[in-house]
């Protein structure tokens, strides 16, 4: 019995060990397609052109110095209906296993409402390899403009992957991993947010999705009145003109607090912005005093006020509420019922900002 | 080993049925649900301490005599098989998603299903050192990614409580909530075996046992609501995966932590059946006074019986239909109903045999 005991584990410990190697999963990676980004733009009414981005896997050390930075990647681009079919397509053609494990960026064209945005988002979540920290930027088509290769490194990896997880590159953070941007668009009360880029190496604006139809880009202005009331103003510069001659204040950071009450057929909301920066450049001639400090900490808390209320007026004239004022509302389940129903209100917004110089220049 | 046993595998498909029905008020049906369990646990030790024996199968007999005792040891059976069967199915399933969609779906749930009987085949002491090993391993590697994944947090002010509280869907909720806590038997089966220091407290150490439990589900609801919002959890299938899998830290040895979460839940999973198997397979060996070699081929049968099972249910969406819509109410009112009874009626003999 004992014997017969000891064959029946062997056999069964034998059994799983051939089972656990999941040769089913492991595919050598000659035999796979691994992208990094993902570009979609809109080809006619009802179909999609979408473009994989692909490692060049010809680009070795050795064979660099011969490579443009373009070619790091190599390209796949098929017109499709739904993001599943144009895995199928891309498959087809590659003759390799497609992998989306790696995926870094999706950039998506700004041709896309927002109902066809949280049809692809779906699709994309319901994808179990697929990483949901993946970056999302929205462009005008061609969006594959975007699509950009670090020129310094040495290994290909994509620009907007390294420059949104920089934390010293960015003036705001303006990231947006594909599971926050989801995630406000199925929460009620929230316009989604998606930084915007019209140019290569340039992001300076959002792109804020409405109830329907297609975002609204706000001006950069606007964009970074939205950083200072969301309180995601990383390493920001304020110019502006004063008595003492062009004044210059940087590396501005801080944060913002909100209190969100329901008005009468409004939003109320009260916002405490406190800032520190440096003071960076003033008149040569100017001999610096308190009081002299004190004026200026009052000209750039102006300046980053006339931002803030530039943001919300643009907030009020498109119906978009990219600050999640109405979210808040939502979550302390005294929402009206429109704003439930995902509905907007208007903004009455009181902003406080506080300013204070830390530091007069750094250096000598 | 008592809190050890409680140890529930099922927590990754866990909050999103209970927003679905209760929002953000889910966490009152669960402090409800751990009550209920608290109630009928205590009400269970009441009824082994009045009896004075073990296991479960003896209990029931010296209350109800030997057909009583086929019935409701049986039928507690196969509710906890069918119970287990289905978190093995849904784990199965969710391994084939996420890890091995190439795989198919049958040898996760094979693999986990043989390793789970192996343990079980063995006897109590070797149960009990492979859980006491492994519990704290599951436990602090669960608390590690948790810790990375709180970085994520964006809507703390999700948690407040509605000032509006529906009955219905508060009940709902509860019911939604108590497979987690369907373990009774177990926990009532291995009380007499704790090696007690001092004097014997069980309901103390069943109320820890519960509270630890409750504690791990709170945690991981406040983790997920906080994250994701009530909104976009009811949406997902699997919310507590999800929100593992955006812990990805770069500076890591690898990309992907959630790793740790598979290691941890597959092990978990594994001492959860196993323990479970164990009992049955224990209590079937007391009513029919067999030897202990025998009731190694009965927990291999039952392990079989649980994995086929697992098997034969085609797709999450089936498996949660059964466990929501048949397996809990039944289990609960079950549960519910035949404590309460036995311990009046173990009540009134004791009572009986006092006086005469």
């Amino acid at each position: 019995m004992m014997i017969r005991m000891r064959v029946l584990a062997i056999g069964a410990i034998f059994l799983i060990i051939v089972m656990l190697g999941g040769c089913w999963d492991s595919e050598p990676d000659t035999d796979r397609a691994s992208a990094l980004v993902l570009t979609v733009s809109q080809a006619s009414p009802k179909e999609w052109h979408w473009t994989f981005y692909f490692p060049n896997p010809t680009v070795t050390v050795s064979s660099l110095s011969q490579l443009k930075p373009s070619n790091q990647f190599y390209t796949m681009g098929v017109t499709a209906s739904s993001l599943d079919r144009a895995y199928t397509r891309v498959q087809q053609k590659l003759a390799r296993d497609l992998y989306l494990g790696q995926l870094e960026v999706i950039i998506l064209s700004s041709k896309l409402t927002k109902p066809e945005m949280l049809r692809l988002l779906n699709a994309y979540n319901r994808e179990g390899v697929t990483p949901k920290t993946a970056y999302i930027l929205v462009g005008t088509p061609p969006v594959n403009d975007l699509a950009l290769v670090t020129p310094q490194e040495s290994i290909p990896s994509v620009y907007w992957e390294s420059y949104f997880e920089c934390h010293q590159c960015q003036p705001e953070y303006l990231g947006h991993p594909e599971w926050k941007v989801w995630d406000d668009m199925v929460t009620p009360g929230v316009s989604p947010v998606v930084p915007y880029g019209t140019k290569a190496y340039e992001m300076t604006k959002i792109a804020v999705y409405p109830g329907k139809g297609r975002p609204i880009i706000y001006s950069t202005q606007a964009t970074e009145g939205w950083a200072y009331l969301k309180g995601q103003v990383a390493k920001e510069t304020l110019a502006f003109e004063t008595p003492w001659g062009r004044i210059t204040l940087a590396n501005v950071h801080g944060t913002a607090h909100n209190q969100v009450r329901p008005g009468n057929g409004t939003i109320d909301v009260s916002t405490d912005i406190h800032l520190s920066v440096t003071l960076a450049e003033w008149g040569s001639s100017v001999e610096l005093t308190p009081s002299i400090l004190k004026q200026i900490e009052i000209l750039g808390e102006r300046a980053v006020l006339s931002r803030c209320l530039l943001s919300i007026g643009e907030a009020n004239r498109t119906h978009t509420d990219p600050f999640g004022y109405g979210r808040s509302l939502w979550f302390q389940h005294q929402a009206p019922e429109k704003l439930a129903r995902g509905g907007w209100e208007p903004i009455s917004s009181q902003v406080t900002v506080t300013l204070q110089i830390r530091s007069a220049g750094s250096g000598v | 080993m008592v809190t050890m046993s409680v140890v529930a595998g099922a927590i990754y498909i866990w909050p999103q049925y209970i927003i679905q029905t209760a929002g953000i008020n889910g966490l009152w049906s669960l402090f409800t649900t751990a009550g209920i369990s608290l109630a009928v646990l205590a009400l269970q030790i009441a009824w082994v301490s009045l009896t004075k024996s073990t296991p479960f199968a003896a209990v029931v007999r010296n209350t109800w005599g030997v057909f009583g005792m086929w019935v409701v040891v049986s039928m507690t059976g196969i509710l906890c098989m069918t119970v287990d069967a289905i978190m093995l199915a849904l784990f199965g399933q969710m391994l084939h998603v996420f890890f091995y969609p190439l795989t198919p779906m049958v040898v996760p749930i094979i693999l986990i299903g043989l390793a789970g009987i192996w343990i079980a085949m063995r006897s109590l002491n070797t149960v009990a050192r492979n859980v006491q090993f492994w519990f704290p391993l599951i436990i602090l590697s669960f608390g590690f990614v948790l810790f990375l994944s709180f970085r994520n947090v964006r809507f703390p002010a999700a948690l407040l409580p509605s000032p509006t509280i529906v009955i219905p869907q508060w009940l709902r909720a509860t019911l939604g909530t108590w497979f987690l806590y369907a373990n009774g038997a177990v926990v009532a089966s291995l009380i007499p075996h704790i090696r007690w220091t001092r004097r014997p407290r069980p309901v103390l150490w069943t109320a820890l046992a519960i509270g630890f439990q409750t504690m791990v589900l709170v945690v991981v609801f406040v983790t997920v609501i906080s994250t994701l919002g009530p909104a976009a959890t009811a949406q997902l299938q699997w919310p507590m995966v999800y929100v593992f899998s955006l812990v990805s830290v770069k500076t890591f040895f690898f990309k992907g932590v959630g790793m740790f979460v598979i290691i941890t839940w597959t092990t978990a999973l594994v001492l959860y059946l196993a323990v479970h198997i164990y009992c049955f397979s224990w209590n079937v060996q007391t009513m029919a006074d067999l030897s202990s070699l025998v009731r190694r081929w009965i927990a291999l049968g039952a392990g079989i019986v649980v994995t086929t099972i697992a098997i034969l249910i085609p797709s999450t969406i089936s498996a949660g239909k059964i466990l929501f819509g048949v397996l809990n109410p039944v289990d609960l009112s079950w549960t519910v109903g035949a404590t309460v009874l036995s311990v009046i009626v173990a009540w009134v003999r004791h009572r009986r045999r006092k006086h005469s």
